[in-house]
């Protein structure tokens, strides 16, 4: 009776292994793992045509730049190995200025109108963009180095009050000759024209990529003003300053450049 | 985070040293039933006591070392069934170095403890990856308390030769 009993016991251990390692050996069946999640960027263009026209006020579908609320900006390392040294066009625009036009201008305002551009959302080959800066008018808040040093390592002239100067030796202008779209962003890729004379006997045409990106038309309404719409553009560059004879050791061989742009349609 | 995990950790480490035995023990029966094979079965159903006995001790070395240095009794996440783990070391007593069937009974609370959590987690956990657990744990077990009752049944030849008229 003991021997049964032991060998009951033994039969029941056994089945018990068997059990657990068969069932260790097992799984329920799982139901198929979800789709695994796109690594593709989210990438939306819309339709924008967004045309400067002859920027004639009240048509809204022209549209205006907001210089007031523009910038051009540069940084650089401060002797190439520090902090950055940064500061800003005072005057710029977004005109296309052929050797004709580039005169000494005597006004406060734009000298030329911004019309030398064009945007279309989804057909960035007809895409196009032309830009300026004063050279002089470079401000880093610092008035002994704007009216100073910059100028003569810059290569350019003194700032004449009331005069816009867009004379070749204070001229500094882009112009784009390709823009792509960004397979990995919704941002364009822009391939510039950067011409410059710097402190060589001539302008440099020099080729840059950078990249553009279109801050998105929206419309806004202030009190009990019209309505109106507005949009963005930033474009962010660099340049090589040696490229252009500049030779000061205060700044980098390397100059970011980034251009806030904003347009209306008042 | 509370301690369900380092409790289910414990009892797998009792369990391994534990839930063996019994299988072992009725193997070990089962066979000694077979005269051809009785005098080895023989021997070795009489070092399972004491090998079940040297599984204790080794038990009570790991929890020591577990517990070091700060023997703080919080530590233990089952202090009864480390309790009862260490009682195995009774069968080194001479007096009870012969009850083979208590050194059974005692070892299949883990085994039953095993087995209800088993059956517990077969319906609960669908990749049975706990059962794998509980499995790996009784295959080690298996084997550790092979490996003692060989080592238990080596000595007792060797002391059976060094002394002839040593019976147990």
């Amino acid at each position: 009776m003991k021997n049964f009993t032991n060998q009951s016991l033994l039969l029941i251990l056994i089945l018990f292994s068997g059990y657990g390692y068969i069932a260790s050996c097992t799984q329920d069946a799982i139901s198929p793992l979800p789709a695994a999640a796109s690594n593709a960027p989210v990438i939306t263009r819309g339709t924008d045509i967004l045309l400067p026209k002859s920027m004639t006020v009240g048509d809204t579908s022209a549209w205006k730049l907001d210089k007031a609320h523009c910038n051009v900006m540069w940084s650089t390392n401060y002797v190439g190995a520090a902090g950055l040294l940064t500061g800003r066009f005072n005057q710029f625009g977004m005109h296309d200025v052929t050797d004709d036009k580039m005169l000494n201008y005597v006004t406060a305002g734009q000298p030329l109108k911004d019309t030398s551009w064009a945007f279309y959302e989804n057909e960035p080959s007809k895409t196009y963009f032309n830009g300026y800066v004063q050279i002089n008018q470079s401000n880093t808040g610092e008035p002994g180095r704007d009216a100073g040093c910059n100028i003569t390592t810059l290569g350019t002239t003194a700032i004449v009050a009331g005069t816009q100067n867009l004379t070749v030796t204070n001229l500094a202008k882009i112009k784009t000759t390709d823009v792509k779209f960004d397979p990995t962003s919704n941002d364009y890729i822009v391939t510039l024209n950067l011409t410059w004379k710097g402190t060589l006997a001539a302008p440099l045409t020099k080729s840059v990529v950078g990249r553009l990106k279109y801050i998105r038309r929206n419309q806004v309404q202030f009190g009990t003003s019209a309505a109106y719409s507005v949009f963005g553009f930033q474009l962010k560059f660099q340049l090589n300053a040696r490229d252009f004879g500049i030779a000061s050791t205060s700044i980098s061989d390397k100059v970011d450049i980034e251009c806030n742009m904003n347009f209306n349609n008042k | 985070m509370d301690n369900s995990f380092v409790a289910y950790l414990q009892l797998l480490e009792i369990l391994a040293f534990f839930s063996g035995y019994p299988i072992i023990f009725l193997l070990v029966k089962y066979f000694d039933q077979f005269p051809g094979l009785k005098s080895i079965t023989k021997i070795l159903f009489q070092s399972l006591p004491f090998s079940y006995g040297l599984i204790g001790l080794l038990f009570l070395g790991f929890e020591i070392r577990n517990a070091y240095p700060e023997f703080d009794i919080a530590h233990f996440q089952h202090p009864y069934l480390i309790f009862w783990g260490i009682l195995s070391l009774l069968f080194l007593v001479p007096k009870l170095i012969n009850q083979s069937s208590w050194s059974l009974y005692h070892s299949l609370v883990f085994l039953l403890i095993m087995i209800k959590n088993v059956f517990e987690t077969y319906q609960l956990d669908s990749s049975h990856s706990q059962i794998k657990n509980y499995m790996n744990i009784y295959s080690i077990s298996l084997g550790f308390n092979l490996a003692i009752l060989l080592l238990a049944f080596l000595s007792k030849i060797l002391l059976q030769r060094s002394n002839p008229r040593s019976d147990s």
